[in-house]
């Protein structure tokens, strides 16, 4: 699953239109999904950010999910160029002093830079900032990265001016043709994260957990005993990938001795 | 398959390690490589959320310089050799290699390689340490490839041979460099000497392929190790950690005669021998992080701190490897762990 976080409506429309993705009605806020790609409205700046994010997390149930920020943000008038897109190797929080690092794993075709978060629209900066500025990006890390690890998190920011514009002259421009004419990009930048996932996939899968779990209801297994189950299934599952486990005996109720002994004989076979 | 992107994509330089000549060097040997400045290496070395396993896929490299202590009394996990003066130090964090037993990934919450840069602390705390030895009348050992496997690295940066030649200069003091590497060929110039022991860890193919994948193969490791003792330098072969797979006994077995038909036993410093043991919190973390390795999902036993084989289990099949080891080099130079 991935989920695209972006600031303004004119950096999430072009998202939208582009992957199809469907308002979700079940959120106070916007989100919009198809399949498993999501795309959450956080608002300008930190306000809003972690409620938003912690309830769309809780939303899905802790599944395994990406985190990609899609936005503009200021860049210095000689190291950056307005309209490049720009992978976040390095964000900085200018109010808390924090440093964040993404994990920067899949190639991509990207330049990269450093970022700094500030609290305000940057109209003086030409000179201040060395790298790119945005308000969103610091927070963003800090309330993903207690949820997801750090590879599971980017940072895509697209140069809208050299910090040298007030607010209502940034929002005037042509954000969504900035973010446009990256879609081919970001696209292909996701499918590349994409892949990362199957790297995650736990040891054990649907199937086999069910199986672990019939067991454990079926002999009243305790939680030691269904916690060593689970140890020695996923020893199995490593030792033999596809094999089916051992079938389970259609067995009356037991007594504990009986129970015991079952459950060892389950854990031999499963050591095997 | 997803696309990773080549070990050392990214170099995160310490800001106050960038004029240090190991710096340069491995700034010059990845001119590709994107520079991040950071102020210090645990920001990002020690950062939570790290997934040690998939940041193995695409390792990044970090230039620090390590504040004290340079110096640490040996672990129990690491035979001691006769010796109360053993320690280890740590040039580098983190090891090339990811094999599936090490104690590294529980130990670590990254996967990246932190090389420290400022060398000649290290050697100074050596030199210190040798003046107040505890019992001067015994050597002092170093193992300097504890957390790492420094040869491994030495065509990207030649600390081992740095090293080597710091020895030369010391008295009394012996280091060990304990390997994988099929990478004598860069130490090959080097003239031997009697202070330094090169040692391979050396295991069955079968065992290679399935537990040490990303090291090189059992042949490459063993052409390594024939021509430093071809050279003349004092060489350890572990067979460490010994795991019992199925048919472990054969396999070895025919492992260990297989080794000493190449390679003759009393050209051999010694050989050590031990079985599979870590610490138990690393343990417990690497398997809280699902590890892909069956290895952890097999019955321990807990004694003091270390989880390892059960006594019953381990001390015949070592009492069984020893005597077999015994065939090809005398027993007095034969160490078990456990």
């Amino acid at each position: 699953m991935q989920c695209l976080l972006t600031a303004l409506k004119a950096e999430s429309q072009p998202l939208i239109d582009n992957f199809d993705l469907k308002k979700d009605l079940s959120f106070p806020f916007p989100v919009f999904k198809r399949d498993d790609l999501y795309l959450i409205g956080i608002g300008m700046g930190k306000r809003k950010i972690k409620d938003r994010i912690d309830a769309f997390y809780q939303s899905i149930n802790h599944e395994i999910v990406q985190f990609i920020n899609v936005g503009i943000a200021g860049g210095n008038h000689s190291s950056t160029k307005i309209g490049a897109c720009y992978l976040l190797h390095k964000i900085k929080d200018e109010t808390t002093g924090k440093t964040y690092y993404p994990d920067i794993l899949i190639k991509h075709n990207f330049e990269e830079k450093s970022l700094v978060t500030v609290e305000s629209v940057i109209s003086d900066g030409e000179d201040v900032y060395k790298g790119l500025v945005d308000m969103e990006a610091s927070e963003i890390f800090n309330v993903c990265s207690s949820l997801v690890p750090v590879h599971r998190m980017a940072f895509l920011k697209i140069v809208s001016d050299h910090m040298n514009l007030e607010f209502e002259e940034i929002i005037a421009q042509p954000i969504s043709n900035l973010i446009t004419l990256h879609l081919d990009f970001i696209e292909s930048f996701l499918s590349q994260l994409k892949g990362m996932l199957l790297e995650e996939n736990p040891i054990l899968s649907e199937k086999d957990l069910i199986w672990v779990n019939e067991i454990v209801q079926q002999m009243s297994l305790t939680k030691t005993q269904s916690l060593q189950l689970l140890h020695r299934a996923k020893g199995f599952r490593l030792r033999t990938f596809e094999s089916p486990f051992p079938e389970l005996q259609k067995t009356p109720s037991l007594n504990k001795t009986s129970q015991k002994k079952y459950f060892k004989q389950i854990c031999d076979q499963l050591s095997a | 398959m997803t696309n990773f992107q080549p070990n050392f994509s990214h170099i995160y330089l310490e800001k106050s390690t960038e004029e240090y000549p190991l710096s340069q060097l491995a700034l010059s040997k990845f001119p590709k490589a994107k520079v991040i400045i950071i102020d210090h290496y645990k920001d990002v070395f020690n950062r939570t959320g790290q997934d040690f396993q998939i940041q193995k896929s695409s390792m990044k490299l970090i230039l620090a310089k390590k504040t004290k202590p340079y110096l640490y009394p040996a672990s129990d996990m690491v035979q001691e050799y006769g010796t109360p003066n053993t320690f280890y130090n740590t040039p580098i964090l983190n090891c090339l290699y990811n094999c599936d037993y090490c104690f590294l990934q529980g130990m670590y919450p990254s996967g990246n390689l932190v090389v420290f840069v400022n060398e000649g602390d290290f050697f100074n705390s050596i030199t210190n340490k040798l003046k107040k030895l505890n019992d001067p009348s015994e050597p002092m050992i170093v193992s300097i490839s504890y957390n790492t496997d420094l040869m491994a690295m030495e065509n990207i940066m030649p600390l081992a041979s740095r090293w080597i030649e710091f020895t030369r200069g010391q008295i009394n003091l012996k280091i060990e460099i304990r390997t994988k590497s099929a990478l004598f060929s860069s130490l090959k110039d080097i003239q031997p000497t009697e202070k330094v022991i090169l040692s391979w860890t050396l295991s069955p193919q079968e065992i290679c392929e399935k537990y040490e994948a990303t090291a090189p193969p059992l042949h490459l490791r063993l052409k390594s190790l024939k021509q430093a003792l071809e050279s003349g330098w004092p060489v350890r072969l572990c067979f460490d950690p010994v795991l019992f797979v199925n048919g472990w006994e054969e396999i070895y077995g025919r492992f260990i005669d297989m080794v000493f038909q190449e390679i003759k036993g009393e050209q051999l410093l010694d050989v050590t021998v031990g079985v599979f043991r870590m610490n138990k919190d690393y343990f417990k973390r690497i398997k809280k992080r699902e590890t892909r390795s069956d290895l952890f999902y097999s019955d321990y036993a807990l004694e003091s701190n270390t989880v390892t084989v059960p006594i019953n289990q381990r001390r015949p099949a070592l009492s069984h490897l020893k005597n077999r080891i015994a065939n090809h080099i005398p027993i007095n130079r034969i160490l078990i762990w456990g």
